[in-house]
């Protein structure tokens, strides 16, 4: 496999929405996801996006929060993003923006399985 | 007329899997609804980085998916190889190819058929799956399991392949084409057939780039995506890759893109069955993954985004696992909108959703 | 044996209910229904209603979002009635035992008749198991057994029995 492109841009949870906004275009770029991965103690948070037609290219905006930041919704950008955001805040317990919990977790399941002082 | 509200699912028939919808109609055209996804979760994201070693990491996540478990392993696979520095040889890449590629004709198959099921064409159903026992056959001689192949492994594959297997594959893959040529032709120009399935649920290309679908359903509607063109892990240019496309947008288009995927990936078999380069079938592995890399791969139903993490220990710091049909769910609740009830099944099966995917 | 059994016992029916597998297992079942493997030729019909089936065939290894609904399926389904475990995760969890949303196999929520063990089990195995589950199922209904073991079963599903 070769390596892929990865250009990173750190953001912060303030400006990102913006960033976004003025980066996007629905026919150049593909929303892939919203990542969250817990260093322990903050959260990198990663939304990434990949070129069509073109090989390898990978855009990550990224930012690193605290446990209890709000992280706002980018969905008036981009319409298909409330199902990672809702993952969010129901694996890592995050604060965002409109999210509905229990889409995943049961009722009786535990919280914010995915960080990492949850032990299982 | 008062609304009515229908639930469809998490146990129904035409669902091999559960996921529940909750219409709410008038007059049969439905105005809303309301999804519940993830009964399948089972929290595989967390096991990954607690539970196992990353060398166990495959057949984990094979088992997020038994369709397309052998993507999920080799999306692994190629991320830890990146990650420790290995170049696996020729031969390699070619095994893997293959069963790649006859892995995504059987789910092919599978959706195909089962959405001639739900539309009421039971006949076509059972020939749809006639025709697929040929590349089960194949698949269980090259990797001796039906569905779970655990073929890929770091730095290899887990058993090679000889001359006589090759001559068997040649051989079902010839009587395959013949089969799929045969049911395509059907599904292509029944009547009855095309009335359940044309029209129905169309996907404009715009609609597609908008909700950023991935897969067969975007390549239906014209938008140009395919994993196989835009990302590097293994060679298929060189044996044929063409990317197909079609404009109409609706279910039988969906299932004619799958069709065509097929007469590709046939033709992608026996390109590396009459090329395969010698070689060894597994390399020396050294070290212990570290640092972070991203992989996309193509599985059956699109776009399997895998993000993976190391630092130098036994197990891995983060795995985070995007699926397909993940990223066609927000475009499937906007479909229902104004749609007729009684095209529901259809319209679902015809995006080959793939719930445990989805919830992990 | 009564008028109706006699035919239950050539033609059961199954409902078919995955509580979280990774569908490895139930891609099989739908082999079993084709051409191939026929499970036909035993009067067998997959049929989504609970009300009406003679079998109920579990995989996985029953999410913690499944289990209520594995739990009403068994409850609404007429006696004598089979379940079927198929896989290595309807097992006691298989892979994923011990995964925080996972309740380590069928036989923690409800009594389970048949075991089909594998990952992913062989077609041949499935029809095996099924047509042993048909044996039992006409054992249940000649000795009754169903209701000598109501209380336990009662008490193990946690459910009340209003009488
Ligand atoms: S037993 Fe194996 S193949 Fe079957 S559902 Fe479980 S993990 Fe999948």
């Amino acid at each position: 496999m070769v390596n892929p492109n990865m250009q990173i841009e750190e953001v912060t949870l303030d400006n990102v929405v913006d960033k976004i906004k003025e980066f996007y275009d629905e026919r150049e770029w593909n929303f892939i996801t919203i990542n969250a991965t817990d260093l322990g103690g903050e959260i990198q948070i990663d939304w990434l996006f990949s070129k069509y037609r073109a090989k390898n290219i990978i855009k990550i905006f990224r930012a690193n929060v605290s446990y209890d930041a709000f992280i706002p919704s980018i969905v008036p950008v981009i319409p298909s993003a409330w199902l990672a955001e809702w993952e969010l805040a129901d694996l890592f317990g995050l604060d965002v923006e409109n999210a509905t919990t229990g889409v995943f977790i049961a009722p009786d399941g535990p919280k914010a399985p995915l960080r990492v002082d949850t032990k299982l | 007329m008062g609304k009515i509200i229908v639930p469809f699912g998490s146990q129904h028939i035409a669902l091999p899997e559960p996921i529940s919808f909750l219409f709410e109609t008038e007059n049969e055209i439905i105005t809303k609804v309301e999804a519940h996804i993830g009964y399948v979760h089972r929290g595989i994201e967390k096991a990954a980085i607690t539970k196992f070693e990353y060398t166990q990491l495959p057949y984990l996540t094979a088992r997020v998916c038994g369709l397309c478990s052998i993507t999920h392993a080799g999306a692994v696979v190629h991320g830890i190889e990146k990650l420790m520095d290995i170049e696996v040889n020729k031969r390699i890449d070619y095994l893997r190819m293959l069963v790649v590629e006859l892995d995504r004709i059987h789910s092919h198959l599978l959706a195909n058929g089962h959405v001639a099921e739900v539309v009421g064409y039971e006949n076509l159903f059972m020939q749809t799956f006639r025709a697929r026992e040929d590349v089960m056959d194949v698949l269980e001689a090259i990797t001796g399991n039906r569905v779970q192949y655990d073929y890929q492994t770091i730095g290899g594959v887990a058993r090679d392949m000889d001359s006589e297997i090759a001559e068997f594959a040649k051989k079902k893959l010839k009587k395959l084409k013949d089969n799929v040529l045969k049911v395509m032709e059907f599904h292509d120009s029944d009547y009855t057939f095309g009335l359940k399935t044309k029209g129905i649920g169309v996907i404009s290309k715009e609609m597609a780039a908008k909700y950023n679908t991935a897969g067969p359903v975007a390549r239906a509607s014209g938008l140009d995506t395919d994993v196989r063109a835009e990302f590097d892990y293994l060679p298929f240019e060189e044996v044929g890759y063409k990317m197909q496309l079609r404009s109409e947008g609706d279910v039988w288009a969906r299932n004619m893109v799958r069709f065509d995927e097929i007469l590709n990936s046939i033709e992608m078999c026996e390109n590396i069955l009459n090329n395969l380069p010698e070689g060894e079938y597994k390399v020396k592995v050294k070290g212990r993954p570290k640092g972070e890399v991203v992989v996309r791969v193509e599985a059956p139903r699109g776009e399997c985004f895998y993000y993976l993490r190391g630092s130098g220990k036994k197990v891995m710091d983060r795995v985070r696992i995007r699926v397909p049909t993940y990223a066609n769910i927000p475009i499937l609740k906007e479909l229902f909108l104004g749609a007729k009830y009684s095209d529901a099944q259809a319209i679902v099966l015809s995006f080959d959703p793939c719930m445990s995917c989805t919830a992990r | 044996m009564g008028f109706f059994s006699k035919f239950r016992k050539k033609s059961p029916w199954i409902l078919h209910y995955n509580t979280g597998g990774c569908n490895g297992c139930d891609i099989e079942i739908l082999s079993a229904l084709a051409p191939r493997y026929d499970i036909e030729r035993f009067g067998m019909l997959n049929r989504g209603n609970p009300k009406q089936a003679d079998i109920l065939l579990v995989t996985g290894p029953v999410t913690k979002n499944c289990k209520d609904v594995l739990r009403r399926l068994y409850l609404e389904m007429a006696e004598p009635k089979v379940v079927v475990a198929m896989g290595a995760c309807a097992h006691g969890g298989g892979i994923f035992r011990n995964f925080y949303h996972v309740e380590n196999g069928v036989n923690n929520i409800i009594p389970v008749d048949v075991w089909i063990p594998g990952c992913a089990p062989r077609v041949e195995a499935l029809i095996d198991g099924m047509v042993e589950a048909i044996e039992i199922w006409q054992q249940k209904s000649k000795e009754k057994e169903y209701l000598r073991d109501h209380e336990k079963v009662i008490k193990t599903l946690g459910v009340e029995d209003d009488g």
